[in-house]
């Protein structure tokens, strides 16, 4: 038995009779189809860019240094064995963080993490000074503190073997891990051009550079102005063709509200790396002061360098940065039992 | 309504869902165990507790080693889990397992009969056992190949390598930074190709392939808990066969060793007639496996002739292939090759993903065992993880004291030594200052060293740069400086193998000057 066909079913012979609606759909559709295509290579079409390059507008960075009474002096440097009470002797002296730190402001501590090492190896500032410094700012009401630096090792590593992990939790502050994306184009006034840089240096209403005095072979001392090396992401190993001037161009983007230098313990050799504990010394000291060359001048000292000779301190003075003769300052020793 | 929710609340309580329950529960501590595998979690958790607990990774190194190394031994506790309750390792336990259950649960593209048919059992389903064997005699020569296919070794390195990494670039947190791994792709494809095939058969892999499977089989031959089917409640509508993960075929008589312990036969037969308890009448049962006896010669057979064959390639006699450089607290070539499972655990643990999976560079035996690339990353100076986290022994464990050494009484561990590419290095072939390699080299005093040398530029101008160079008494091969070397790609400083510690002969120096 054959099941019976539909009429419809049966082929037909020639074309069928034209139906004016499936014409109109079918016109349409096609239109339709045209006009998108048209259209999108209208909208997309470009005759001499191959791709659409975002525009992304470059950040900067503030001037975070700020004026102060006259009577605040102008450099300290306390000396004793308790590296947290020489922070709170020094402020103290300096007549508290009140006058660089107002009510609100967001204040980025930037320790020198930059390699996996502990803080006897004295490779990275010691965690102490800065938990102290985190309390100081929180004193003065900053509404937050950020410890942050741009580590060359594991930056996870780095954090937690050298303490600052630790500190910077105790003390209640925020730490930041930088992640790629973070990093925003900011241009360095002078021949360097444009780099990336970690987001709170840009977004910090307040910066506080807290180097670690330490031997390096090509700069003879890595100190407060090399520090702003951990700023950067990118290739910025490059930098070592020019250091003298990339250290003091990124000095000059730089502008700290204090500089802390950390000479608790003194990476004599084998810097900037350290490793060994017959590469340390003890400093027993520390170093306050709004004049980032000054620091780094009193710290090149410590580490049996002469800061006159050193070319990236001159350029910083050049710049007009701060002063090399840190004794024209005439700084305030105190000691600290 | 009533009778149906009375139903469902018996249901809840049925084997099915205790499975369910344990299944959950391991394939989150799988997943947990893996992701808590890095230097921030790895103190305060059995990160290799997997990898410890697979027989097949303890009996295919214990073969070709001679030991069954330290946290191994846990094996025996599957062994002895499966003497007692039966293959449940591959439904309960295994994420791998777990996860072709779950490909093979969702809803099915087959008919309801072709899945049935698709799952009774065949021939081919034999071939696990072959594998093992094959794998199993290669291991008894020293060439340790079982992790290839061992299902713990190889979801570990897939998730290590490809899921892990997805996941972080989709978004998820699991790495500080994104990894990368080279090759990483054609490890997924398997996996991929793996789970894909649970579309078609049911749990393929589980049933044809798995040489763990087909272990714990042979030992699931003398379980105390068994599968037992009533034959006088079977009305043969075979509803059993069509839930069958295993494909031990219910309807018929039970092939125990075959019967992964999905237990969907229970609950499937509508008769009640499909139970599980202690030494049911054998009469039911298949037994199996019944190996056949040529292709059992066949499978010793080819590992016989791969032995010697694998051989040929020069990376594991020689240890020739400059570019092998293995991680800190490896074996030397040979005895590495006779302990690495290739689970990629290392790789997983790696703080800076300088542990890649090796293609060929190690000839086909080290296939997919970890190789540093200082391309990529760096040897953390004072970092153990990898040595902490491999469950044989092939990187043996060691503390970071062992690894800077106490010169001049004990030499820091080297993994090879760098070398200078004056063509392609700044300060030696383009008079501009540089010294990146000697500012990050870790090692106190450096091994790096340089000296201020006056050099004449283009512009025939007097410069004075920093020459850069090595001492290879110094050097550990840690890759740090060719990492960083502002040249790149390929770097004006590459570390090779020579010189590396694990190693007799692979050295330059004669050792006591």
């Amino acid at each position: 038995v054959t099941p019976k066909k539909r009429a419809n079913d049966e082929p037909k012979a020639g074309p069928q009779d034209p139906d004016r609606r499936r014409v109109i759909k079918r016109v349409a559709a096609a239109a339709m189809v045209a006009g998108a295509a048209g259209g999108g290579t209208y909208a997309f079409y470009d005759a001499k860019e191959p791709v659409r390059t975002r525009a992304t507008k470059d950040r900067t960075v503030p001037d975070h240094r700020v004026k102060v009474p006259a009577a605040t002096p102008k450099m300290i440097i306390a000396r004793g064995k308790d590296p947290t009470k020489n922070v709170e002797a020094a402020l103290k002296r300096l007549g508290g963080l009140g006058p660089f730190i107002k009510k609100g402001d967001v204040v980025l501590i930037k320790p020198n993490v930059g390699w996996d090492r502990m803080p006897t190896q004295a490779a990275n500032t010691n965690p102490l000074v800065v938990g102290a410094l985190i309390r100081a700012c929180q004193a003065a009401g900053a509404e937050k503190v950020i410890v942050t630096d741009h580590p060359v090792n594991d930056p996870e590593r780095c954090f937690d073997r050298s303490g600052i992990k630790a500190a910077t939790q105790e003390a209640g502050a925020t730490l930041a891990v930088p992640t790629e994306a973070e990093f925003h184009m900011v241009q360095i006034p002078g021949k360097l051009g444009r780099w990336p840089v970690f987001e709170p240096f840009i977004t910090a209403t307040k910066i506080i550079n807290v180097p670690i005095a330490k031997h390096h072979m090509l700069t003879r001392a890595t100190l407060g102005m090399k520090n702003w090396y951990g700023i950067l992401g990118g290739r910025r190993n490059q930098l070592h063709q020019r250091i003298d001037d990339s250290v003091a161009e990124l000095a000059f983007l730089m502008k700290p509200t204090l500089t802390v230098m950390d000479a608790t313990r003194l990476l004599m050799r084998n810097g900037p790396t350290g490793g060994s504990l017959a590469d340390v010394k003890p400093g027993d000291a520390l170093a306050v002061s709004q004049d980032p060359v000054a620091v780094d001048a009193w710290a090149a000292e410590l580490l049996g360098a002469e800061p006159g000779e050193l070319a990236w301190l001159q350029k910083g003075e050049q710049k007009k940065l701060g002063v090399i003769d840190y004794k024209s300052l005439s700084p305030i020793e105190i000691k600290v039992s | 309504v009533a009778k149906k929710r009375k139903l469902a609340l018996r249901n809840l309580g049925s084997w099915r869902n205790i499975r369910r329950l344990y299944q959950v529960f391991f394939f989150l501590l799988f997943f947990g165990l893996l992701f808590g595998s890095s230097y921030r979690y790895i103190k305060a958790i059995p990160v290799s507790l997997f990898l410890e607990a697979d027989p097949l990774l303890a009996l295919g190194s214990a073969l070709a080693s001679k030991v069954v190394f330290a946290g191994m031994a846990l094996s025996l506790v599957v062994v002895l889990i499966t003497l007692i309750f039966g293959r449940v390792f591959c439904s309960w336990i295994c994420p791998l397992g777990i996860m072709n259950h779950v490909m093979s649960a969702l809803p099915s593209i087959l008919k309801k009969r072709q899945r049935m048919l698709s799952n009774e059992w065949r021939p081919i389903y034999q071939t696990k056992y072959y594998v093992l064997i094959a794998f199993l005699v290669l291991s008894a020569f020293g060439v340790l190949q079982v992790g290839l296919l061992d299902p713990i070794a190889l979801t570990v390195r897939t998730f290590a390598v490809s899921v892990f990494p997805s996941l972080q670039q989709a978004g998820a947190p699991i790495y500080a930074a994104q990894p990368y791994y080279e090759g990483g792709w054609l490890i997924a494809v398997v996996f991929v190709l793996i789970l894909a095939a649970n579309r078609f058969v049911m749990r393929l892999w589980c049933r044809m392939l798995c040489p763990l499977g087909g272990l714990l089989g042979l030992i699931a031959k003398f379980s105390l808990f068994r599968i037992h089917k009533d034959p006088r409640a079977c009305l043969g509508c075979h509803k059993c066969t069509e839930a069958c993960h295993g494909a031990c075929d219910p309807h018929e008589k039970i092939r125990t060793s075959d019967c992964v312990m999905c237990l969907n036969c229970i609950s499937a037969c509508p008769q009640g007639g499909v139970s599980y308890g202690l030494l049911p009448n054998p009469d039911n049962e298949t037994l199996a496996p019944n190996l056949a006896r040529r292709k059992t010669i066949a499978a010793v057979a080819s590992g016989l002739v791969l032995a010697p064959a694998l051989r040929t390639s020069h990376g594991v006699v020689k240890g020739a292939n400059h570019d092998v450089i293995r991680p800190p607290g490896s074996l030397d070539e040979r005895d590495f090759a006779a302990k690495c499972v290739k689970c990629g655990a290392c790789i997983k643990v790696c703080p800076t993903g300088v542990l890649q999976p090796a293609a060929l560079e190690a000839g086909f035996e080290g296939l997919w065992t970890p190789i540093l690339r200082y391309d990529v990353g760096w040897c953390t100076h004072t970092c153990t993880l990898c040595g902490d986290v491999c469950p044989t022994g092939a990187i043996k464990p060691i503390t970071a004291r062992d690894r800077v050494g106490d010169p001049p009484d004990k030499d820091p561990i080297s993994l090879g030594t760098a070398f200078f590419d004056r063509g392609r290095c700044l300060p030696w072939a383009m008079a501009r200052p540089c010294i990146v390699c000697e500012e990050v080299c870790p090692t106190s005093p450096k091994a790096i060293w340089v000296e201020d040398t006056e050099v004449t530029n283009r512009e025939g101008k007097k410069v004075k740069v920093m020459l850069p160079y090595l001492d290879p008494k110094k050097c550990i091969g840690c890759g740090i400086c060719q990492n960083r070397c502002p040249v790149g790609g390929k770097a004006a400083i590459r570390v090779s193998s020579v010189g590396e510690t694990r190693s007799p002969n692979n050295q330059i120096l004669i050792k006591s000057y």
